[in-house]
């Protein structure tokens, strides 16, 4: 077997579950905001000094951030490929309206184009997308653990088990193979 | 200089004892009726010898007519607190209404390990016309300010960050969709 080519290589690398790293960095602000945002309503409503939780509050942080950019990143491993087998077609109608008049470009040229474009395409709806599902489903399930379901318990177990917690199981949902 | 010497080491027998000093804390932020309330109690040996059979009371702080005793034990016994050790208890109670309410004494009793000589402390000093007033939820709401803006501030983080995923995201579909349609 040959060696791949350079234009090979970013095809190969834009069809493998490795996300970009703008899409990293993205999973990565939104896990930050998502994590700290909690700790917020936790000094607040629950009342949380500041001083006293500062390592609770570290380690619940660090957790969740941890967590949920995992959750991002395997949801849109999975959503990626099904967002390529919907939008191939309008995409490759887009590419070959775009380049009709072009009389130079080759239909394997067009057809590189159009690939490179699908992923594009895929690559970031399913960024937005796993965001989108992530984030709605944790902050549900933290609200929801947070206010009512752990109400009663001491603020510090209900802060790791609520957000920590909730993550770590919006990050195992993330797994399943469909 | 020996004479001074010699002073001094009279004065460390003599003191050459176990005292008990207590403390009590109220840990909660605020004074709450209907609510938990937790307190503190920290029993610290400052004496140079063990103190044995230690006994704290404070039935008469919390009388079960005006207060439900949630988790803990009004009384608490401690064997033995080593010297320049401390002990800790704590109680959660729930005032029954929303009242001031005049603090009793702590009472401490402790058997020297090696006078065998019984000592009693209290927070007397401390606690003389002091009240405490058990406000009602009501109060403390208005005193903490409505949580709904805690809510708005998280909301404030959270939703434009997942708000402009499901945009961006609607509107690249609606973009191959039109595509799709039109052809």
């Amino acid at each position: 077997m040959g060696k791949l080519t350079k234009e090979e290589e970013v095809l190969l690398s834009s069809y493998s579950a490795s996300s970009s790293t703008k899409g990293t960095f993205f999973f990565y602000v939104n896990a930050l905001i998502l994590s700290v945002a909690p700790l917020y309503l936790f000094y607040g409503v629950h009342q949380m000094e500041v001083s006293d939780s500062l390592i609770v509050w570290t380690v619940s942080a660090v957790a969740t951030a941890y967590l949920l950019a995992l959750a991002c990143k395997n949801q849109k491993r999975l959503l990626k490929h099904q967002i390529v087998m919907k939008r191939g077609p309008a995409v490759d109608r887009e590419i070959n309206a775009k380049y009709a008049n072009d009389k130079k470009m080759t239909i394997k040229e067009k057809e590189e184009r159009a690939l490179f474009r699908k992923n594009e395409v895929a690559d970031t709806e399913s960024t937005y997308l796993s965001i989108f599902y992530t984030n709605t489903l944790y902050l549900s399930v933290m609200l929801g653990s947070a206010f009512f379901l752990l109400a009663n318990l001491a603020p510090v177990f209900n802060l790791l088990l609520s957000t920590a917690g909730s993550a770590a199981l919006v990050a195992f949902l993330s797994t399943a193979k469909n | 200089m020996h004479l001074v010497l010699a002073i001094f080491a009279l004065l460390g027998t003599v003191d050459a004892a176990a005292r008990v000093l207590v403390e009590k804390d109220f840990i909660s932020m605020y004074p709450v009726a209907n609510q938990e309330n937790v307190y503190e109690y920290h029993l610290v040996n400052i004496g140079d010898t063990s103190a044995v059979d230690v006994v704290l009371s404070d039935r008469d702080s919390f009388p079960t007519d005006r207060f439900e005793v949630l988790k803990g034990s009004l009384d608490a016994r401690f064997a033995v607190i080593l010297p320049n050790a401390t002990a800790s208890h704590h109680i959660i109670v729930a005032p029954r209404i929303s009242q001031p309410i005049l603090e009793a004494d702590v009472v401490v009793d402790y058997t020297d390990s090696e006078t065998k000589k019984v000592s009693r402390v209290t927070t007397t000093w401390y606690n003389k016309g002091r009240f405490t007033h058990y406000l009602n939820k009501e109060a403390i709401r208005n005193l903490n300010g409505s949580t709904a803006m805690y809510f708005v501030c998280f909301g404030a983080l959270t939703v434009p960050v997942t708000a402009m995923c499901a945009l961006l995201y609607a509107y690249s579909k609606r973009r191959y969709s039109t595509i799709k349609k039109h052809n």
